[in-house]
């Protein structure tokens, strides 16, 4: 499977499974020539800054007196930031956790906090596989006339055909691969 | 697409502490021609109209550390600054009021689409045509 295809299948099931929302793919429109980047910066500052906020949150809710607005206050910045990376169940689980937090409730925040957590380590997973298909992807090209937009980078390097909008809006392709981590590597392994 | 006015481009001010959604913003302004400034929070931007310095139209977030952006636009408004635009920007219910209240022109709800950035500079340098 070529790797816009892989790409393609990766995002279909993103969407299938709720990770993802419309939003996302607004994302996707921004990138240009210009800013062959671009998508790939967002989602790397979106995973960096998401773990140092459920980092925060977990240190909150340790302490035996719970500071609610503080932890309503870090809550708010990853519903923000999911919502505007198209990360639809990490924002809606970030709705539930801040009904909590209004609530002062500790053991709600906790719980909520977990399923956040899992979420966004979903999520995060899924974003490692896309800039891991950019870095063994070769020429992505793969005839597809809209993605020949010049020589292949160097390997590694982030292509500014990634996240081309033609496969992003293909909407799925019949047997899609069922992603799973197996090709996952640590947060602290990326590139940049 | 906004385009550049005698090579006077836009001059944005963006108030947010979210990253994510400052580096979107940025990125939708940069696309659209503009010259923008991003800071962290209300005060931040407070001082650069207290160093006298001009933007065409804010856009500013809500909750922030120090100081939130309604707090940021009622004092950007008293220290006579009534001619830049402001656009209060959040995903909060009751923002809008808040950012009424406090003086902006506009509220947008997050996440901001491309062309909602589009039609509101277009009004912004359409402006400044007609002042020279």
């Amino acid at each position: 499977m070529s790797a816009a295809n892989q790409l393609a299948a990766l995002i279909a099931n993103m969407f299938a499974t709720g990770l993802l929302d419309d939003q996302f793919q607004q994302l996707q429109m921004l990138q240009d020539p210009s800013a062959p980047n671009f998508v790939s910066e967002v989602v790397t500052l979106f995973c960096h800054d998401g773990e140092r906020i459920i980092g925060e949150l977990a240190k909150l809710l340790d302490k035996p007196t719970v500071d609610f607005d503080r932890v309503d206050a870090f809550v708010h910045q990853l519903k923000g930031s999911s919502a505007s990376v198209g990360a639809l169940k990490v924002k809606n689980t970030c709705i539930q956790f801040r009904e909590f937090c209004q609530q002062k409730s500790k053991d709600g925040c906790l719980k909520t906090l977990e399923t956040v957590r899992i979420n966004f380590y979903e999520l995060r997973g899924k974003f490692q596989t896309m800039l891991q298909i950019f870095q063994v992807g070769g020429d992505v090209r793969g005839g597809h006339p809209q993605l020949a937009m010049g020589p292949v980078g160097d390997a590694g390097a982030s292509d500014p055909r990634l996240f081309p909008q033609e496969v992003i809006q293909s909407g799925g392709i019949d047997g899609a691969a069922c992603w799973d981590d197996a090709y996952s590597t640590p947060l602290s392994e990326w590139r940049n | 697409m906004a385009s550049r006015n005698q090579g006077s481009a836009p001059r944005a001010l963006v108030v947010e502490d979210i990253k994510v959604d400052c580096l979107i913003l940025m990125h939708m302004l940069h696309k659209l021609n503009c010259e923008a400034t991003a800071v962290e929070n209300g005060k931040e931007a407070v001082d650069l109209f207290l160093e006298r310095k001009t933007f065409d139209i804010v856009f500013s977030g809500k909750d922030m550390p120090i100081m939130s952006g309604p707090e940021a636009v009622a004092k950007i408004r008293t220290m006579g600054a009534t001619e830049v635009k402001i656009i209060g920007v959040s995903a909060d219910f009751g923002a809008q009021e808040a950012f009424m209240q406090a003086g902006a022109d506009v509220f947008v709800p997050k996440p901001v689409k491309l062309e909602t950035l589009q039609s509101m500079l277009e009004v912004v340098i359409s402006k400044k045509n007609m002042s020279g």
